[in-house]
């Protein structure tokens, strides 16, 4: 048989195609795949990728698709992409071909790789950062005073468009936001802010981070003052940073609960009107989910079952 | 010769009659909603599609897990559990890639939904860290793009191959 000629099947391979070529095996199969393997494989022939391309649960496993119906309660899921190659292999890392002025950590070790990451096409850009996605990111600023870290979150976009890799790109190129090793989804506005974690979440830093994680996108945490001041001096892509509600700080909280019954109770339904503006239900399950276990913690000291929390509105919008 | 009392006859595609207990052939729910249309069988049941050593293969897997609590009807639930493949299953699984195939084809027509995600599941471990290349070789998938079309797939996603 000449090169050229096409090559005969032989019997093992009548086979494989009898199999691939139903759809509902083939995606069972490629449902079974690692994230990283599943990613790659749409080159391996024509069928295989379109059916990637074109299969809604593939799609969802590779985080191009939000997960429509979650169930209630389920956890979200990290993309465990981000957490394996994106984040340490180049989101946390110095590049050649672009400045991250507040980097510090190793550069990108080959440039081909670094290449392959910044072309416009790349696929990264389009994933989301957990399953079912959403369009918050929690700020945390550093303590200015005795009372210690104040806890935000940052609309960051609306709901029909959840935050996707690319909406940070920018931010990190520009060093606005700096990758807080090792957490994966943390950012400092410096870089090293270690010493906030603690003062944030005192004891188990990763748990506390864990517990943000299961409401938001990512962690910001800022020595610069506070979000709108952030924002102010950083400009990072004002379109998307839209609103901001402080939710709750441990301080306010203890305060709280040393007040009368009949005015935390005018406190909890204040803020949940506030927060109804602010969110959609899906949110609200969210933050309905951590804001319980925060509670928690505390009540070791005192009674706290209300909600105790201080809720400061400061638009942003103009 | 009819079936008797809970024994049933499959006939396979190369007509090869095999004696099954009705608790194991059950675990196809093809089976299954056919003797429930049938009440008693008293036929032969032809099973075409599959061959005898592919179909004995088959009733082996059924039969040891006839005992299985009933598929659940929540596939994340199975998913969720990907590679564990328990033990006796992966001894089953252990055949050339031809009868591999041919028991998950099989598992797909009669509709037992606990041997296909065993199928599905060993596959996807042949698959499992390998590059497009590696894959087509291991398979022996035809790579049925053109050059320009390939190199469009692989500007999207460079960044997480290797090398």
């Amino acid at each position: 048989m000449s090169a050229s000629s096409p090559v005969v099947a032989p019997k093992r391979m009548a086979h494989a195609s009898n199999l691939f070529v139903i759809p509902e095996l083939l995606e069972c199969i490629l449902l079974n795949l690692d994230m990283h393997t599943l990613l790659i494989s749409g080159r391996v022939c024509r069928l295989w990728n379109s059916l990637i391309k074109t299969s809604p649960k593939i799609q969802t496993a590779l985080f191009f698709t939000p997960l429509s119906k979650p169930a209630p309660g389920q956890p979200r899921i990290k993309n465990q992409l981000i957490i394996d190659i994106i984040w340490p292999q180049f989101i946390a890392r110095r590049l050649k071909t672009r400045q991250r002025p507040a980097y510090r950590g190793a550069w990108f070790p080959d440039i081909r790789k670094e290449e392959a990451y910044l072309r416009p096409e790349a696929s990264w850009r389009r994933m989301f950062l957990h399953q079912p996605p959403t369009s918050r990111a929690c700020f945390i600023e550093g303590p200015d005073t005795m009372k210690g870290p104040l806890y935000s979150y940052v609309t960051w976009g609306s709901h029909d468009d959840p935050i996707r890799l690319k909406d940070l790109e920018h931010l990190i190129d520009s060093g606005v936001i700096v990758p807080e090793r090792p957490y994966v989804f943390v950012f400092g506005t410096r870089g090293h802010d270690f010493w906030l974690h603690e003062h944030a979440f005192p004891g188990d830093s990763q748990m506390g981070i864990n517990r943000q994680l299961a409401a938001c996108e990512f962690i910001i945490f800022s020595l610069d003052g506070t979000f709108d001041e952030w924002l102010e001096k950083n400009n990072p892509q004002p379109q998307r940073c839209t609103k901001l509600r402080r939710l709750w700080t441990k301080d306010t909280k203890r305060e709280q609960n040393k007040l009368s019954r009949h005015y935390r109770q005018v406190q909890w339904e204040k803020e949940f009107e506030l927060r109804l503006e602010t969110y959609s239900k899906a949110d609200l399950f969210d933050l309905a989910r951590v804001m319980p276990e925060e509670e928690e913690e505390d009540s070791s000291e005192e009674d706290s079952e209300g909600s105790g929390d201080e809720s400061v509105s400061l638009p942003w919008t103009d | 010769m009819a079936a008797a009392g809970n024994l049933l006859t499959f006939v396979s595609a190369d007509n090869v009659h095999i004696e099954v207990e009705r608790d194991v052939a059950e675990r196809s729910l093809l089976i299954k909603n056919m003797l429930e249309d049938l009440g008693e069988a008293t036929e032969d049941i032809p099973i075409p599609n599959v061959n005898e050593p592919v179909l004995r293969k088959v009733i082996e897997w059924c039969r040891h897990h006839k005992n299985d609590p009933p598929a659940s009807t929540e596939d994340e639930d199975s998913r969720r559990k990907t590679t564990d493949i328990d033990e006796w299953d992966q001894k089953f699984t252990q055949v050339d890639q031809e009868m591999l195939f041919e028991i998950i084809l099989a598992a797909n027509y009669l509709d037992i939904k606990g041997l296909l995600d065993v199928g599905c599941k060993t596959v996807a471990n042949m698959i499992k860290g390998k590059s497009p290349e590696e894959i087509r070789k291991t398979f022996n998938i035809q790579n049925d793009f053109t050059p320009e079309e390939e190199d469009q797939i692989r500007r999207e996603n460079e960044w997480a191959e290797d090398r």
